[in-house]
C-alpha cells in the first residue's frame, strides 16, 4: 500500500513539474506565439497585410490602448486586478485639456497630467491607506467623475473651437478662468483649436504619428520604472504578496499609492490624445479602456494575482489587440461583431489566467 | 442511552500501537492509548511530541495511519472524518469552527438543520437549540437566534462543547480548551467538564497547562518525539516529575556553546505596552547577547517582536536604540536603525512565494541596492553568495521560485533576507518552526555565529531546547507581562524553563 502510495505521489510531482514547465511557458511568451500565428493568418488575410503602412496602421490604432495599459500594468503588477477610474480620467483630462488649449498645448498637457495625478493620488491613499476593495473604489471613482463631467458641462460636449459667451458660463475652470481674467474671450480660438486637433495629426517623417511615439516613450518609461527602479522592485514584493512587503521595512501603502497615481497619469495622457482625435471633449472618449488595458495586460503575461510580468510582454498584448482587430476588419468583420470577439477575448484570456496559476499552485487569482 | 454504555470505568477507546509515518519523520511512533468512560484523561507532550497528530489519527483526517483503534470494543477504521463521527469521537478544537455572521442555533444545526419541506423550520431548531444549550446551562442566557458574533469566546467554547454533545459522542477530545479563557472562566470551564464527566463521558484533555491538568485530570498521558513516555494517575505524581518525562534526558552537547563577550546595551526597551497583548515590558538587550523570550501560546512574546520590529504599533513606552530613542511605528525607519525582525508566519508574512529566492533576499534591502531611483541587484550579488554558502541553502540556483525550496531551505532563505540588512538587533521569532533537523542544526549555529560577530538576538521560541542552550539569558512572559527572568549563572535547564512559562515564581533569578 505504502509503494503505490508513493508511486502515486511521485507521478503527481512529475506532473506538476510537466505542467508548471508547459503553464510557464505559455505565460510568458504566449504573446509572441499568439502574435505569430496570427501573422501567418493575416498573410492570407489581404496581400496588404504585410506592408509598413497597415502595420503604422495597427500601432496607430492602438497607440491610445498602449498608453492607457502601460499604466494599469502597474496596478494590476501590484495585485489590485484593475483600474476602473481609467475611462473617466481619460475623459475628465481631455475636457481639462481643451480649457487649458487656449494657453497653449503645454499648458494643456500639463493640466491634464495634473489632474491625472490628483485622481491617482485619491484612489491611491484610499486604497493603499485605507484598503478598500481596488475594483469597487475605482468603479465608484469612475462614475463620480462621470456626474462631475455631465453635470459641469450640463450634459453637453465641449468643443474646442467653441467661443460664445455661454461657454463661459458652464465647464470645470472656465468660469473660474474667465472671472480671473475676461481678456480670454479674445484669444484666437480657432488657431489654437487647430493645433489641438494637429496633435494626433502629427506626424515624423511624413508617416509616423506622433501618438505612437508618445506610447512608445510611455511604454520605455514604464518599462524603466517597473523592472529597473527600486520602486519597481518593491512594488514586485508588494503586488505578490502585501504582508510580506509590509513586513519586509516597505512602504506597501505609499507603493500602492505610486501604482495608482501612474495609471492615472497614463490615462490622461491617453486622454489629451483621444480627445484630440475625436475633436470634442465629452464623457464617453475613454469607454471600454478600462477592460481592453485589463486584456492586452493579461494576454501579454501579466497574472492578475500580481508579481508578474514586463512592459514587453504588456506591449505585445497591445500589439496583438490591435492585430486582431486588424485581421478581422480585414476580413469584413463589422464593428459590433469585433466588440462581441473582445469581449469573448477577455473572457477566455482571464480563465486561462486562472487556470494557469491553479496549475502553477497559486490558485490565489 | 444505555445506562451500562456510561458506566464508568469501562475502557471505551483502545488505540493499540499506532503510528504515524510524516516526509522525514515518524510523527507517531507505535503509541497504545487508552481510555475509560468517566474520566478526564490529560494528554502532554512538548511541542512536536504528536499529540495533535495522535489526535488527528483519532478525528479521521489521516488514511495512512497503522497500528489498531479499538471505540467501545469494537474495532475501528477512522480513515475519514465522517467514520470518525459515526465511530462517535467529538472533537474540539482550539481553534473554533464558527460561521460569525450566523446565528447559535445556526452554528449549532449546521448542516443537519430540521426541515418542513424545503423550508427551515424556525421553530423546530430553535427549541432543539434549547435543548442542546441546556447541557451547557446556555438555555435561558443566550437566545439561540442571536448572531455568534455577539458571543462572548467563553460561550461560544461552551456553545462549541454543546455542539459536540449533541451527537451523543463516545469519546470527547477537547483541545486547549482554556487558552483563551480568563481564571473565573476557567471554573465554570471545569465544573462543565466535570458533569460531562460524570455522565460518563471519555474525555481527552490537551493542554500544555500544568496547573490544569492537576485540576481536573484523572489520568495523563505523555509522548515525546512520538514516543508514549508513559501513563498515570495524576494522584501519583508530582509536577516535577510530569515536566522530567516530557522534557526527558536531552543530548546536552548538540550544540556547541562559545564564550563570547557581551558588550554594551544596544536595545532598551522601556514600559513596553500594545494594548490588550503586551503590558509595560521593560528589558535590556546587549551587544553579543542571545536573549531568550519564552512563555506559553497566548502570551504575548510574538506581539513583543513584533512591536519592537515595527510592524504593531507601540501605544505606550520607549525604545531606545544604542542610547537614542527611536518611533518604532514605521517599519521601514526601525530597518533603517538595525532592527529585523524574522515572523513566525513564513508562507504568509516571511517569503513571498510566488517570487525567486533571491527576489525574496533582496526585499528588504531594496533601497540598500539603489543608486537614486535606480535598482542594481547586481550590486547585491556578492552579498547573496556569502549568504548562500554560510547557510548552505540549496538549491544553488538563486532563481528558483520559493515555493519550490523545501520547508527548511525556505527558512533559511528567510533568515539570510534578514541577515542580508545587516541588522544590530535581530529578533527571531520561533527560527526553526516546522524545519528538519539538519537545516535546524545550521540555523542554530548561524545564530550563534551572529551572536559572536557582535549581533544582538532577541530569540523567541517555544522549542525549549532550542531555547535553553541557544540563549544567555531567558525572560518569561505570561498573559502580556513580564513575570521573571532566568540567568546562566543560576542556572536554567528545560524543566525549569516550563515550569517558569507556566508561571512558577519559584524559579525564576530575578522576578518581575
Amino acid at each position: 500500500m505504502l509503494n503505490t502510495d508513493v508511486s502515486a505521489g511521485g507521478n503527481r510531482l512529475f506532473d506538476s513539474v510537466k505542467n508548471s514547465n508547459f503553464s510557464t511557458i505559455a505565460n510568458r511568451f504566449g504573446v509572441f506565439l499568439m502574435i505569430g500565428a496570427l501573422l501567418i493568418v493575416g498573410a492570407f488575410a489581404s496581400p496588404q497585410f504585410f506592408s509598413t503602412s497597415n502595420f503604422l496602421n495597427i500601432l496607430s490604432a492602438v497607440s491610445i490602448l498602449g498608453m492607457v495599459a502601460a499604466g494599469v500594468a502597474f496596478v494590476i503588477y501590484c495585485g489590485k486586478y484593475g483600474d476602473m477610474s481609467v475611462p473617466m480620467v481619460m475623459a475628465i483630462s481631455g475636457v481639462i485639456s481643451v480649457e487649458f488649449m487656449r494657453y497653449g498645448l503645454v499648458p494643456a498637457i500639463c493640466g491634464a497630467v495634473v489632474t491625472g495625478a490628483i485622481i491617482g493620488c485619491i484612489n491611491g491613499v484610499v486604497i493603499g491607506k485605507l484598503k478598500v476593495n481596488a475594483i469597487i473604489w475605482t468603479l465608484a471613482m469612475n462614475f463620480i467623475l462621470e456626474g462631475l463631467v455631465r453635470w459641469s458641462y450640463q450634459g453637453n460636449q465641449i468643443y474646442p473651437d467653441m467661443a460664445t459667451e455661454d461657454t463661459y458660463q458652464t465647464g470645470f475652470l472656465l468660469p473660474i478662468m474667465y472671472k480671473l481674467d475676461k481678456n480670454i474671450m479674445n484669444i484666437d480660438l480657432t488657431s489654437r483649436a487647430a493645433d489641438f486637433n494637429g496633435l494626433a495629426q502629427t506626424y515624423f517623417f511624413g508617416r509616423i504619428p506622433l501618438m505612437l511615439v508618445v506610447m512608445i516613450c510611455v511604454m520605455i518609461v514604464c518599462f524603466f520604472i517597473m523592472s529597473k527602479t527600486s520602486f519597481g522592485n518593491q512594488l514586485k514584493v508588494v503586488g505578490s504578496n502585501y504582508d510580506v512587503g509590509n513586513t519586509s521595512g516597505i512602504r506597501a501603502t505609499s507603493v500602492v499609492m505610486g501604482a495608482f497615481m501612474i495609471s492615472s497619469i497614463c490615462a490622461s495622457l491617453a486622454g489629451v490624445f483621444i480627445t484630440s482625435i475625436n475633436k470634442v471633449g465629452a464623457f464617453y472618449v475613454g469607454q471600454g479602456y478600462d477592460f481592453q488595458a485589463v486584456t492586452a495586460i493579461i494576454l501579454g503575461g501579466m497574472s492578475l494575482a500580481g508579481g508578474r510580468g514586463n512592459i514587453i510582454g504588456v506591449f505585445g498584448g497591445v500589439f496583438l489587440m490591435g492585430l486582431i482587430s486588424n485581421i478581422l476588419t480585414l476580413f469584413g468583420v463589422g464593428t459590433f461583431t469585433q466588440k462581441m470577439i473582445s469581449g469573448g477575448i477577455f473572457i477566455v484570456v482571464v480563465a486561462v489566467n486562472a487556470r494557469s496559476l491553479r496549475k502553477l499552485g497559486r490558485d490565489d487569482a | 442511552m444505555a445506562d451500562q454504555e456510561r458506566e464508568a470505568g469501562r475502557v471505551m477507546l483502545e488505540m493499540r500501537g499506532v503510528s504515524k509515518q510524516f516526509p522525514g519523520t515518524l510523527a507517531v511512533d507505535r503509541v497504545d492509548f487508552k481510555v475509560k468512560t468517566g474520566e478526564v484523561h490529560a494528554l502532554m507532550g512538548e511541542n512536536g511530541a504528536g499529540k495533535s497528530t495522535l489526535m488527528k489519527m483519532l478525528a479521521g483526517l489521516f488514511n495512512d495511519y497503522t497500528g489498531e483503534i479499538f471505540v467501545d470494543g469494537e474495532p475501528v477504521k477512522l480513515t475519514s472524518p465522517t467514520l470518525a463521527k459515526q465511530a462517535g469521537v467529538a472533537m474540539i478544537y482550539q481553534e473554533l469552527s464558527i460561521a460569525y455572521n450566523r446565528t447559535v442555533q445556526e452554528n449549532v444545526f449546521a448542516g443537519q438543520m430540521p426541515v418542513k419541506g424545503k423550508i427551515v423550520d424556525k421553530h423546530a431548531l430553535r427549541d432543539m437549540t434549547i435543548d442542546v444549550l441546556k447541557q451547557v446551562k446556555l438555555d435561558g442566557k443566550i437566545d439561540p437566534a442571536t448572531p455568534m458574533k455577539n458571543i462572548s469566546q467563553h460561550e461560544s467554547q461552551l456553545i462549541e462543547i454543546a455542539k459536540a454533545l449533541k451527537d451523543n459522542p463516545k469519546i470527547l477530545v477537547m483541545d486547549e480548551p482554556t487558552s483563551s479563557l480568563s481564571t473565573e472562566e476557567v471554573g465554570t470551564m471545569f465544573d462543565l467538564i466535570r458533569e460531562v464527566k460524570a455522565k460518563g463521558y471519555a474525555l481527552v484533555y490537551i493542554s500544555h497547562h500544568l496547573q490544569e491538568v492537576f485540576d481536573i485530570a484523572d489520568r495523563v498521558t505523555v509522548l515525546r518525539d512520538g514516543k508514549l513516555i508513559d501513563t498515570c494517575n495524576v494522584k501519583d505524581v508530582s509536577k516535577e516529575a510530569l515536566v522530567e518525562m516530557m522534557v526527558g534526558q536531552k543530548m546536552s552537547d548538540f550544540y556547541k556553546r562559545t564564550d563570547k563577550a557581551i558588550g554594551d546595551v544596544v536595545l532598551d526597551v522601556e514600559g513596553l505596552t500594545h494594548y490588550g497583548f503586551v503590558h509595560d515590558v521593560s528589558f535590556k538587550l546587549r551587544k553579543g547577547e542571545i536573549l531568550g523570550l519564552t512563555g506559553l501560546a497566548g502570551s504575548g512574546r510574538s506581539e513583543l517582536g513584533r512591536v519592537i520590529g515595527g510592524i504593531d504599533r507601540m501605544n505606550a513606552g520607549k525604545c531606545r536604540i544604542d542610547g537614542s530613542e527611536v518611533k518604532t511605528k514605521d517599519m521601514c525607519n526601525m530597518v533603517k536603525h538595525g532592527v529585523a525582525y524574522l515572523t513566525e508566519n513564513r508562507k504568509t508574512e516571511g517569503l513571498a512565494l510566488r517570487l525567486s529566492a533571491r527576489d525574496n533576499i533582496f526585499s528588504a534591502i531594496i533601497p540598500k541596492l539603489s543608486k537614486g531611483p535606480v535598482y542594481l541587484p547586481k550590486s547585491g550579488d556578492g552579498v547573496l553568495n556569502e549568504l548562500y554558502e554560510g547557510l548552505n541553502i540549496v538549491p544553488r540556483d538563486k532563481n528558483l521560485t520559493a515555493s519550490n525550496l523545501s520547508g527548511g531551505n525556505q527558512q533559511k532563505v528567510l533568515l539570510a533576507k534578514w541577515m542580508a540588512t545587516k541588522p544590530k538587533v535581530l529578533i527571531l521569532d520561533e527560527p526553526t518552526r516546522g524545519v528538519d533537523v539538519g537545516a535546524k542544526k545550521l540555523i542554530h549555529e548561524t545564530i550563534e555565529k551572529l551572536a559572536s560577530e557582535g549581533i544582538s538576538v532577541l530569540l523567541i521560541s517555544s522549542d525549549l531546547p532550542e531555547i535553553v542552550s541557544l540563549a544567555d539569558r531567558i525572560i518569561v512572559m505570561k498573559q502580556g507581562h513580564l513575570i521573571g527572568e532566568l540567568t546562566r549563572e543560576d542556572g536554567f535547564d528545560e524543566s525549569k524553563v516550563l515550569l517558569a512559562s507556566n508561571g512558577e515564581r519559584s524559579v525564576f533569578s530575578v522576578e518581575y
